[in-house]
C-alpha cells in the first residue's frame, strides 16, 4: 500500500507527458518510464522501511587463531593497451582495448579469525602486505572480541508500541548518556558507561565486562553494559530505556545509581528477555553488595545472566510489521524523488528517440499516405 | 497514435499497475490481518499457561517453607533434648555459648523473587497481547485497509474475549475515578 501510495504521482506525471507529448513519447517509452519508475520506487519503499527498523547489536566471543592469508592481488592496472579501429573514411570508430595486469603475483592478509564466526582483516603496513603489522603481532589467541551486527528491530520501527515508552527523556535530557556501541581497535568496546560516577578503576571494569561478554557470548548471545547514574531519581531508569528503546535484541543493561560515596541507591536491569527472574535476581544480588565494587557485582552479573538469561528472538515482535510507516520526512523526500524522477524521465523521452521508433512510426505514416 | 487512443492505452497501463497493486494489497492485508488474529489467539492461551506456571510454582515453592520449619522444629528439639534430656536443663547455673539451627531467611526472598519475577512477566504477557490487540484494530481501521478488511469479513473473533486479567480493585478505581492511597498497615 505505502508502494502505491508513492507510486502515484509518478503515474500521473508520466501518463501526462505520454498524452500531452503527442507522437514524442511512443507506448514502448511510455512503458519504459512507468517500469523505471516501478523499480525505483520499490527501491525507495524497501530503504525507508529498513531505515526505519535497521539497528545494530554487539556479538560477542573470542579469538580462535590468527592466520597469514595469500590471496590474489587486489591492485589491478590497465596494460599493453592498443587501438582497434573498424570501418573506413567517415564512418571509421576506434576504440582502445586493454588487458588487466596485476601490481603483485599475490597479496597476503593478517586476519583474525573469531569464535562468532567472522573474520577480522588487520590492516597492511605495505602494500603487498608482505610485511607482518604489529596490531596482527599483539593480538593473543583467547582475548576477548566483539562485533557489530545488522538485524531488523520492529520495536525501533514502532514508535507507538506499547514497549516504547513516552515524554521522559526530556527531563534528563543533559544526562542520558549515548549508548555503548563504539568499537575502537578492531574488536574491542568499552561497556561501562559512568555518568557523574568516578571509578578510578574503569579500566578493570571495561576488561572484566569484556572477559565476561566473551564467556557468556557463545552460549547466552547476549552483550552486557553496565551503566553508573550518580544520585538519580528511580524514574531515570525508564527515560534511559526510553532513550536506548529498551537496549538492543540481546543487551542485559545493568543500571545502577549511587550516592557520593559510590553507595548503591537503587539498582534496575533492563533486557528483552522473558525470564524476568534475571531482572530480580540480578537487582537483588547487585543491592545485596552495597556499593559499586567491581568484583562482587561481576560476579553476580555471570551468575544471574548465566542462570536465568534466555535471548529473545525478534520474530516475537514481527507482528508490529505492518505497522512500520514512512515518517513525515520520508514521505516529502519519497514524494520528491517521485516528482523529480517523472519529470526528468518524461522530459528525457520526449527530447530523446530512444528506441528509434519515432522515426519509423513517422516514415511509415508518411508511406501509409 | 492519436490523443484518444493514447489516453485509453495509458489508462490501461494504469488500471493494470494498481489493479495489480490492489490484488497483491487484497491477498497482503488478508494474510496479515489472518497473522494478527492467529497471534492474539495464540498470545491469550500463552497469558494463560504463563499465569497457571506462577501460581502452581509459587504454591509448590511456599510450601518448602513450612517443610524446612517443620524439619527445623524436629532438629532443634532433638538438640535439646540430646544436651539437656527430656525435661530440659535443671542446673542452677550455666555458663556456655549456645549453637542452634537458624532459620534461613532466603527461603522467604526466593519466594518475593518468584512472586516478583512472576508478576513482571506476567505483565508482559499482557502487554504483549495489549500491542498485538492494538496493532489488529489499526489494521482494521486504518484507510484504505478498512475497506479490504471489512470487504473479506474480518474481524473473525470476538476481540472481547481476548482482554486482560485485571483485579476487582482495578475495575473499581477505573469505573468511580477514585484510586485511594495504599495502606501498608491496617
Amino acid at each position: 500500500m505505502i508502494l502505491l501510495t508513492m507510486l502515484i504521482i509518478p503515474t500521473i506525471v508520466a501518463l501526462a507527458f505520454f498524452v500531452l507529448s503527442g507522437k514524442r513519447i511512443t507506448i514502448k517509452e511510455f512503458l519504459t518510464q512507468m517500469a523505471v519508475q516501478v523499480v525505483l520506487m520499490t527501491c525507495i519503499a524497501y530503504g525507508v522501511s529498513c531505515q526505519n527498523t535497521h539497528d545494530v547489536e554487539i556479538l560477542n566471543g573470542r579469538v580462535t587463531r590468527k592466520v597469514r592469508d595469500v590471496v590474489s592481488c587486489r591492485h589491478s592496472y590497465q596494460c599493453n593497451c592498443y587501438e582497434s579501429c573498424t570501418g573506413s573514411g567517415q564512418n571509421q570508430s576506434c576504440t582502445t582495448i586493454c588487458q588487466t595486469c596485476y601490481e603483485h603475483s599475490y597479496d597476503v592478509d593478517w586476519d583474525v579469525h573469531t569464535s562468532i564466526g567472522r573474520t577480522i582483516s588487520i590492516d597492511t603496513i605495505d602494500r603487498q602486505g608482505l610485511l607482518q603489522p604489529p596490531r596482527w603481532t599483539s593480538v593473543i589467541i583467547g582475548e576477548p572480541v566483539s562485533i557489530s551486527n545488522w538485524y531488523t528491530n520492529y520495536i525501533k520501527g514502532s514508535p507507538d508500541s506499547l514497549f516504547r515508552h513516552q515524554g521522559l527523556t526530556e527531563k534528563y535530557e543533559k544526562s542520558i548518556p549515548g549508548y555503548p556501541g563504539n568499537i575502537y581497535d578492531y574488536y574491542r568496546l568499552n561497556r561501562l558507561v559512568l555518568v557523574g560516577v568516578t571509578l578510578t578503576d574503569a579500566t578493570h571494569w571495561n576488561r572484566d565486562l569484556s572477559e565476561l561478554n566473551a564467556t557468556l557470548g557463545a552460549s547466552k548471545q547476549v552483550n552486557i553494559v553496565v551503566v553508573a547514574v550518580k544520585n538519580a531519581p528511580q524514574d531515570y531508569f525508564y527515560a534511559l530505556e526510553q532513550s536506548w528503546i529498551g537496549g538492543k535484541k540481546n543487551d542485559v543493561v545493568l543500571v545502577v545509581s549511587v550516592d557520593d560515596s559510590n553507595n548503591i541507591q537503587w539498582t534496575e536491569v533492563m533486557a528483552w528477555t522473558d525470564n524476568k527472574m534475571l531482572h530480580v535476581s540480578l537487582r537483588d544480588q547487585v543491592n545485596a553488595v552495597g556499593s559499586l565494587t567491581r568484583e562482587p557485582v561481576i560476579r553476580a552479573l555471570s551468575n544471574a545472566v548465566g542462570a536465568f538469561y534466555v535471548r529473545k528472538p525478534m520474530k516475537d515482535f514481527e507482528y508490529l510489521s505492518g505497522l512500520v510507516k514512512p515518517t513525515t520526512g520520508q514521505w516529502i523526500f519519497s514524494m520528491i524523488f517521485g516528482l523529480v524522477l517523472s519529470v526528468g524521465l518524461g522530459v528525457y523521452m520526449v527530447r530523446n528517440d530512444v528506441f528509434n521508433e519515432e522515426y519509423e512510426e513517422h516514415s511509415w505514416k508518411r508511406w501509409r499516405r | 497514435m492519436s490523443t484518444g487512443l493514447k489516453v485509453f492505452v495509458g489508462l490501461g497501463v494504469v488500471f493494470a499497475l494498481f489493479g495489480g497493486g490492489l490484488a497483491m494489497t487484497f491477498i497482503g492485508v488478508n494474510n496479515n490481518l489472518v497473522g494478527l488474529e492467529q497471534g492474539i489467539v495464540a498470545q491469550y492461551k500463552q497469558n494463560q499457561n504463563n499465569y497457571d506456571n506462577y501460581i502452581k510454582k509459587l504454591q509448590e515453592v511456599a510450601q518448602v517453607p513450612a517443610m524446612y520449619t517443620e524439619d527445623l522444629k524436629a532438629v532443634y528439639t532433638a538438640a535439646i533434648t540430646g544436651r539437656y534430656g527430656a525435661d530440659g536443663s535443671k542446673a542452677m547455673f550455666q555458663f556456655l555459648k549456645e549453637q542452634n539451627p537458624q532459620l534461613d531467611a532466603s527461603l522467604y526472598t526466593k519466594i518475593q523473587q518468584i512472586i516478583e519475577s512472576g508478576r513482571n512477566s506476567f505483565e508482559a504477557d499482557q502487554k504483549t497481547l495489549l500491542d498485538k490487540r492494538r496493532v489488529y484494530e489499526i489494521e482494521l481501521k486504518q484507510f484504505p485497509g478498512n475497506l479490504v478488511a471489512s470487504f473479506l469479513g474480518f474481524p473473525k473473533i470476538d476481540l472481547e474475549k481476548y482482554d486482560i486479567v485485571t483485579s476487582q480493585e482495578t475495575d473499581d478505581a477505573f469505573r468511580t475515578k477514585k484510586a485511594p492511597p495504599v495502606q501498608l498497615r491496617k
